[in-house]
């Protein structure tokens, strides 16, 4: 099993460093909120999760399509460690915008569009990992893996306009009449350079653990390989 | 097995087109002959269906007051319920016999098998909700028999049935089956049930027709997507 | 009355969020590297046991032509 490429080890070192940055920028570049006060720092690292919760998810459906035109196995194994990643950061996005909700409109959850649309993004993943584990047959797997993360992911947006037309109608009376608005706040400049560099550190992120994990994979299926060579021989 | 599924491009010959459509009518005919002879997905789901319209009554304040709010809730969630058990049987039924296979050597292509047996479970599911609507209507003294109503379960009732008979043929395949299907089925098809349910709501409490236009729409956007969705990536679930 | 509004006192709420996120993070990160170790540990394993049947092998086989 060859050692860590020197690209990776690089991109490690780049990882953490703009991890530390973002950090530092969420706690003492960007000023605390007028209104919501320290809490609203929590929207940073929130958004950027779902950012890469729901980027993980497209990796996934375009994997997915890209290994039943090919039908090569790492293909497969980036739409599945891709969901590995996704699911831990919708996860993360989730909780985070619950904490944030809480002092901001004194309940845990809003039916705001975004926070349902990632929960159901969660639970697809969820429902996806139980299809696999449910077949036996490797290349079935992959194939009905690869057709239900299509199939999924092309339900999301629509399910998130669904949400949102509804809640046109029935503005809620926790939170702003707006259904776009979550927990709307005026950004100053810095917010929005803290915002921004968020984002991209959380894409270095996903990146970094995507290769990981890939790598994980692979050497995970050369040890089996060797195991069956061993027990046959 | 039907003959046209033995030769439908010879029957069809330079009328492809005939010979595909005649080759979705006979997997049509096929589920349909066999539900008259032993009625076990129609009278399961109906029983089901029936049993669920009675919990709702108890789990939720069914009144006169908030009939008008709830009934369309109620209807939409025992159809989508109900029709788990519909999609479940009528794709088991397929794997458990050795149909598949034998429909699958069948010179046809595999987009007409999906829409055959698609186009059966959507005849299975408004045939229960013929049943169903009157049932209802009779019990809670709501009139359901409004022509956009209709409409709207046959949209829904599309979307449902063109996302679960896709669903089904991959979850009927793996160990557990059948627990399988509606979490895969629930997430993926949920902008048709709140667009069915507002649709319905709207028309039964006359609200204004852009609202109830809008959410039309949107069902119909829902089934275009995803039956060409459907027809283009079957092939993958089916190949051997 | 004049006095300015100061930000509600949140503090507490966002040390909650950034323990989940951090938390989590840290987590999946962790067993990231548990899983590399233990596939490492069976690499090792699978190297001793194959080092192990070419010593016997390679004794059998210097038994057989020592005869």
């Amino acid at each position: 099993m060859e050692p860590m490429p020197r690209a990776l080890k690089a991109l490690n070192w780049l990882t953490a460093a703009l991890f530390l940055g973002a950090l530092y920028m969420v706690f003492l570049y960007a000023p605390r909120e007028a209104v919501m006060g320290d809490v609203q720092r929590v929207f940073y690292f929130h958004v950027s999760a779902g950012w890469v919760g729901a980027v993980a998810f497209l990796v996934t459906a375009i994997a997915g399509g890209i290994f039943l035109a090919r039908r090569e196995t790492k293909w497969d194994r980036l739409a599945m460690a891709s969901v590995e990643i996704g699911m831990v950061f919708a996860f993360i996005n989730i909780v985070s915008g619950a904490i944030w909700a809480r002092p901001v409109w004194n309940t845990w959850w809003t039916w705001d569009p975004r926070l349902v649309t990632a929960t159901i993004m969660e639970l697809i993943y969820l429902a996806y990992l139980m299809l696999r584990q449910g077949i036996e047959d490797p290349d079935r797997r992959a194939r009905f893996g690869s057709v239900y993360g299509i199939v999924a992911f092309i339900s999301v947006p629509i399910t998130f306009l669904s949400i949102r037309f509804f809640r046109t109608i029935h503005p809620v009376v926790i939170g702003s009449g707006d259904p776009t608005a979550e927990g709307a706040f005026d950004m100053t400049p810095r917010m929005l350079q803290a915002f921004m560099f968020s984002l991209l550190t959380f894409t270095f992120i996903y990146v970094t653990l995507l290769w990981h994990r890939i790598r994980l994979a692979r050497m995970t299926e050369h040890v089996e390989q060797r195991r069956m060579q061993l027990t046959s021989a | 097995m039907p003959e046209a599924l033995a030769t439908p491009y010879a029957a069809g010959g330079d009328r492809p087109v005939a010979g595909y459509l005649r080759a979705i009518a006979a997997i049509v005919r096929k589920d349909l002959a066999a539900e008259l002879r032993s009625r076990e997905l129609l009278g399961g789901m109906l029983v089901f269906s029936l049993l669920l319209i009675l919990i709702f009554n108890f789990a939720l304040e069914l009144d006169a007051r908030t009939r008008q709010t709830v009934t369309a809730g109620v209807l939409w969630s025992t159809f989508a319920f109900a029709g788990t058990l519909g999609l479940n049987r009528s794709m088991a039924l397929e794997v458990d016999r050795g149909c598949l296979d034998g429909l699958l050597l069948a010179p046809v292509d595999r987009s007409a098998l999906f829409f055959g047996k698609a186009l059966g479970n959507l005849v299975f599911m408004l045939l229960v909700a013929a049943i169903i609507l009157p049932a209802y209507s009779a019990l809670y003294n709501v009139n359901l028999f409004l022509p956009g109503l209709i409409g709207v379960v046959l949209l829904g009732s599309i979307g449902y049935v063109v996302v679960g008979t896709l669903l089904s043929s991959m979850a009927v395949q793996a160990r557990t089956r059948d627990i399988l299907l509606p979490l895969l089925l629930f997430p993926v098809v949920l902008p048709v049930i709140i667009a069915a349910v507002k649709a319905t709501s709207g028309l039964l409490q006359a609200a204004p027709p852009e609202e109830i236009r809008g959410w039309i729409n949107l069902l119909i956007a829902y089934d275009v997507i995803f039956t060409a969705v459907a027809f283009m990536t079957f092939d993958y679930i089916v190949e051997e | 009355m004049i006095f300015q509004e100061a930000p509600a006192e949140t503090f507490n709420y966002m040390i909650l969020g950034y323990a989940v996120i951090l938390g989590s993070m840290g987590l999946h990160v962790v067993s990231l590297l548990v899983r590399f170790r233990n596939l490492h540990r069976d690499l090792e394993v699978l190297d001793e046991v194959q080092a192990g049947e070419a010593a016997v092998t390679g004794s059998e086989s210097r038994m057989r032509t020592s005869r």
